[in-house]
């Protein structure tokens, strides 16, 4: 069921209206109509898999109980390990099986040796990415004392499955979320307008701005080496809003809907493309995600190797981002982009102080300026092989932009028009936030209604309804 | 009281969607619609029937341009065709024409470009089959009553957004089209560009091929013939010029319309070798401005008695 579905639009008001009438008064009942619901939710993406949700939840479930029980530190390790290794057992089977046997032939094959494995048909459950992090975030922080297990399985089934962020979060932590389904939801007008205005917002920049330029994306890098460097150039940058559009609309919507139900969800985008630096960048996107693998794989080898010194960060750096790549998906050319945003930030830590012995000389504004024109240019530059669905085709855009040719764009000048209108509209918004200008703007109910129906009526005209599901469901 | 102030709300929304849209889709009609020079616009605010219609995928398109097809059939002249326009397409507009004609003493003649029933195996992605005629023509949903009826039929999902909101129509490339058509003339479908040399290098490297013809749109085109009769419209069936390079390679042009008119009755005037000239092609079977006016006399020409 996606968001952008004509299932979703039947499906969340009836859960809405359940919710808060059936459970007005009861926390339990609440708990109990969220977990059907998420649990449909799920059921409707492929029923099979929604056992393996509920088996995840319930180890989980106990190995935060088993934690909190023990008092010998060693049992407490054995336990959370053995929890972690489920988790990271499911995530590889149905994630990496098939990538590390064919990787492995792979290897054999270039030393001589023939040999003939052969691979399953698995089906990856989707979500699964984003829900085996978020359980895993509640042993850690359970076995790392920072929140106590909770004795309800309901409330934190609730917690694993809720239906909003199941799929591709935000990866919420559990010391956030988890006591939110203890409590009674109260409704809350101003949030629920708010929530009201975020689906909108968040269906806009997936319909119009996402899905209009991935038309052109999809058509342009599937047979990269037929267009000109200034086409694939120029796709590279559309892609870029395609991704941030598709992304970050989806946890806009996740986060609205969440608040119509009461729950607050982590800001899991911050206006990433302005950032000014590449360190910056990762506290402004995918937040969720950077801040899980800072807080509990980051930091964990920069404390266990600190002996090493500078080399800690390093190697942490490259550590991190490598097992980032792999994490969006079984292909080493998603390994290829967690190695460039691992090198750009060791490069970045690097030269920290000589860069800001440069800025010195230099206005803040033109600094600033250069840090974001050339964050923005390498991002772009990794997502060649983030986009890219094997070497083939990055091989195959590096030689068309290597061409040097720079023939007008392959599609009618209108056309591209539109898209640039856009994403410039998504843009100033960016900056309307960024500036916290969107605050004033949307300080009466008036006011969001009439952007509530100006952000409908735009998706109405220009919205593209071709079906078309959220990039990170893939991961 | 605040759940109910928050429904309230939602009824509210409900509301100025239903007004807004309503709002927008008079303004958009009266500003953009009425103004632009998109051919299709022009059809329905024209209040003068025209002549001669021209129907077809972007061969017919590209192949007659308005302005000099009128001096030289002394008519007026309005060409509807679209590019991979779906013989679907061509059947509604074309029963609409017949339809209005009923009524009128001065019957139009209507060309058919015939490619449009054809599937060309050099390009099976662009295979007017495989597009849809949805959304793209959802903007004069209301102006065609076959069109409409299509929608209820096969894609309920258009017909029914369409009714709540009005505005949905505009969502597609034509709305975009009546946009650059406020400066635009509808000559300016006419190509400019002459084919270039690796182009006709490629083609001439190609192997030989077949097109084969679409029982399914042949039905479309026997309706479109049968109606037209029963209105006393006269249809013409023809072929644009193809570029000699291509036109070489094409295997069974003769048996494919012969194979039209033992299916339909009707004779399809061949102008497919019209042009030995590689100058007159903006690439392999669009021809360019530059031969056009040649092309219409020759179209003209070879015509039955409706274009007299």
């Amino acid at each position: 069921m996606l968001f952008n579905s004509l299932h979703f639009l039947i499906f969340f008001p009836i859960v809405y209206l359940l919710f808060w009438t059936l459970g007005a008064k009861s926390v339990k009942v609440q708990n109990v109509l969220v977990l059907l619901a998420s649990y449909y939710f799920y059921a409707s993406w492929d029923w099979r898999f929604l056992s393996l949700l509920i088996i995840i939840t319930a180890v989980n479930y106990f190995a935060g109980l088993k934690i909190e029980e023990s008092e010998n530190l060693k049992r407490k390790k054995q336990i959370l390990a053995i929890s972690i290794t489920f988790n990271l057992v499911c995530l590889g089977f149905f994630k990496y099986f098939n990538f590390f046997i064919s990787s492995w032939v792979s290897l054999f094959n270039i030393f001589g040796y023939h040999m003939d494995a052969g691979t399953l048909n698995i089906i990856l459950p989707i979500g699964i990415s984003f829900y085996t992090f978020h359980t895993m975030s509640y042993t850690i922080d359970v076995y790392r004392g920072m929140i106590k297990p909770t004795k309800k399985i309901l409330d934190f089934s609730c917690f694993v499955a809720f239906f909003p962020q199941l799929v591709a979060g935000p990866i919420s932590r559990a010391r956030d979320v988890l006591p939110q389904f203890s409590e009674a939801r109260i409704f809350n007008f101003e949030e629920a307008m708010n929530g009201f205005v975020l689906i909108f917002w968040g269906l806009f920049k997936k319909l119009v701005v996402a899905d209009n330029a991935g038309i052109y994306v999809s058509h342009i890098l599937r047979a990269p080496h037929l267009y000109s460097s200034s086409n694939i150039i120029i796709v590279i940058f559309l892609y870029a809003f395609q991704i941030y559009g598709d992304f970050s609309g989806y946890s806009d919507i996740a986060i609205g809907a969440s608040l119509l139900m009461g729950i607050r969800l982590m800001q899991n985008f911050r206006q990433p493309y302005f950032s000014k630096s590449l360190s910056e960048f990762w506290n402004r996107w995918h937040i969720s995600l950077s801040s899980w693998f800072y807080d509990y794989l980051f930091n964990a080898i920069v404390i266990a190797k600190r002996d090493w010194g500078k080399a800690a960060i390093v190697f942490g750096l490259m550590v991190t981002f490598l097992t980032s790549g792999l994490w969006h998906g079984a292909n080493w050319t998603f390994v290829g982009w967690g190695f460039i945003h691992g090198a750009g930030l060791t490069l970045f830590f690097i030269t920290a102080g000589i860069r800001k012995k440069i800025g010195k000389f230099m206005p803040k504004v033109v600094n600033h300026a250069i840090g974001i024109a050339f964050t923005f240019s390498y991002v772009c530059f990794s997502y060649i092989f983030f986009r890219s669905p094997s070497w083939d085709i990055i091989m195959q855009i590096f030689h068309a932009i290597g061409r040097m040719s720079f023939r007008p764009f392959a599609v009618e000048f209108f056309t591209l028009g539109k898209i640039i209108v856009y994403i410039s509209l998504l843009i100033i918004a960016d900056i309307f936030i960024y500036f916290e200008i969107h605050k004033k703007v949307l300080k009466t109910v008036f006011a969001k209604v009439l952007v509530i129906i100006l952000l409908i009526m735009s998706i109405v005209i220009v919205g593209s309804f071709q079906g078309n599901q959220f990039i990170y469901f893939n991961f | 009281m605040k759940m109910k102030k928050f429904l309230l709300i939602i009824i509210i929304v409900i509301a100025g969607l239903f007004v807004f849209d309503r709002l927008i889709d008079v303004i958009i009609q009266k500003t953009l619609v009425v103004k632009s020079k998109f051919h299709f616009s022009r059809y329905v605010t024209g209040k003068k029937a025209k002549d001669i219609y021209v129907l077809g995928n972007s061969r017919a398109l590209n192949s007659f341009e308005e302005d000099l097809a009128e001096p030289v059939f002394h008519k007026s002249a309005m060409n509807m065709a679209y590019g991979m326009m779906d013989m679907q397409m061509v059947r509604i507009i074309a029963l609409d024409i017949c339809r209005k004609a009923e009524k009128q003493p001065q019957k139009p003649t209507i060309y058919i470009e015939v490619s449009a029933l054809f599937s060309d195996p050099n390009f099976k992605g662009h295979d007017t089959k495989t597009i849809a005629i949805l959304p793209e023509y959802n903007m004069y949903a209301d102006n065609f009553p076959d069109l409409k009826e299509y929608y209820k039929k096969h894609t309920p999902g258009v017909y029914y957004t369409n009714l709540f909101f009005k505005c949905y129509k505009y969502n597609n490339e034509l709305f975009y089209r009546n946009f650059e058509f406020l400066k635009k003339s509808d000559a300016d479908w006419v190509l400019d560009e002459v084919v270039n040399s690796r182009l006709i290098k490629s083609t001439e490297e190609m192997k030989p091929f077949s097109f084969s013809l679409d029982s399914t749109r042949m039905v479309y085109m026997k309706e479109i013939l049968e109606t037209a009769k029963r209105s006393g419209v006269p249809v013409n069936l023809y072929l644009a010029p193809y570029m000699p390079e291509y036109l070489s390679k094409i295997q069974n042009l003769k048996q494919v319309t012969d194979s039209i008119f033992h299916t339909t009755g009707a004779r399809v005037i061949d102008l497919s070798a019209l042009f030995d000239n590689d100058k007159c092609f903006a690439d392999m079977f669009h021809p360019n401005r530059f031969c056009i006016k040649d092309l219409m006399e020759a179209l003209k020409e070879k015509s039955g008695p409706g274009a007299q």
